[in-house]
């Protein structure tokens, strides 16, 4: 688990156009910087942002980069959900789902 | 002088960019209490404001993160988020360098404390600002707290900084408010909180 390295990588990305202008351009180049996971480098490279809140990546910075994605709010709550009940809980970080997201978060 | 003004509000970021998902017969008197808000701060004819937020990663990343910082820039910027995004225009925010420092040399005293010469304000800052400081012409002083990235600093010692930032702002000719903002409405009937209760 590699999750600070993950998180690193989507921080960067929501903070600097740069970083951004890479992942737009040759995103698997860019994701040889961070020291991902197969899975967590995966979910990246699918744009699986309910797999991102699985693995773990913080809410303040996940709901940013869903946006950048291209994500709505009623998606990128949806993209957590359906990843729930799939893999039943988030797996590391502080937002683990309370009543399968139903209940927030913690 | 001393505090003139103190005060507590939410800073969830749908409160600006998911408005008018909310029934109107909630968001309306919500609304109107953050107009309250900025009317009771105007007629405190603060100098400056003190603004306590927890971090977003806006600033700072598990590579280097402090506990507690204050900000001492002559000027800020923000949102850092997409302003489209939030709705709350990306704008400069006025500073005030020597306050900063003066309150930060009483703060060190007593608790330890970061402070930063560059900050970007996230939605936990400018929500806020958005009703209360809507012309940005009042000088901000940003305080953050660590609230996302474990070790987080306990509770106790959130209290004992607040009482340092109170002895800061005594120590100040300046009329100086203070302004909590958080996730106090993030989740009320949150399935947790209701086992705890």
């Amino acid at each position: 688990m590699s999750l600070y390295y993950l998180q690193k990588l989507l921080y960067d990305v929501n903070r600097n156009p740069s970083v951004q202008a890479a992942f737009s351009t040759d995103r698997a180049a860019l994701l040889t910087q961070y020291d991902l996971t197969p899975e967590e480098r995966a979910a990246v490279i699918t744009d699986a942002i309910g797999d991102l809140y699985i693995l773990g990546v913080n809410g303040q910075i996940l709901m940013h980069f869903a946006t950048w994605r291209g994500l709505s709010w009623e998606q990128y709550i949806a993209a957590m959900k359906v990843a729930l009940a799939r893999h039943g809980q988030v797996k590391a970080g502080i937002y683990a789902a309370v009543e399968g997201g139903e209940g927030g978060a913690l | 002088m001393s505090l003139v003004f103190a005060g507590h509000c939410s800073h969830a970021p749908g409160i600006t960019s998911r408005r008018e998902q909310a029934a109107p017969a909630l968001r309306d008197p919500f609304f109107a209490q953050y107009e309250r808000m900025r009317v009771a701060l105007e007629a405190a004819r603060p100098d400056a404001l003190l603004l306590v937020a927890g971090e977003h990663f806006a600033n700072f990343f598990m590579n280097n993160m402090p506990a507690y910082c204050i900000g001492m820039a002559e000027r800020y910027e923000g949102p850092i988020e997409d302003p489209a995004w939030l709705r709350v225009p990306r704008k400069a925010y006025p500073g005030n360098t020597d306050l900063s420092r003066r309150i930060i040399d009483t703060v060190m005293q007593s608790s330890d404390v970061a402070y930063a010469e560059e900050w970007k304000f996230d939605h936990g800052i400018v929500v806020p600002l958005s009703f209360l400081t809507p012309r940005a012409d009042l000088a901000i002083v940003p305080v953050n707290i660590n609230c996302q990235g474990p070790p987080l600093t306990p509770l106790r010692r959130a209290y004992e900084f607040g009482r340092a930032l109170r002895r800061a702002c005594d120590s100040v000719p300046e009329r100086v408010a203070i302004i909590g903002s958080g996730g106090t409405s993030h989740w009320p009937l949150h399935a947790q909180l209701r086992q705890d209760q």
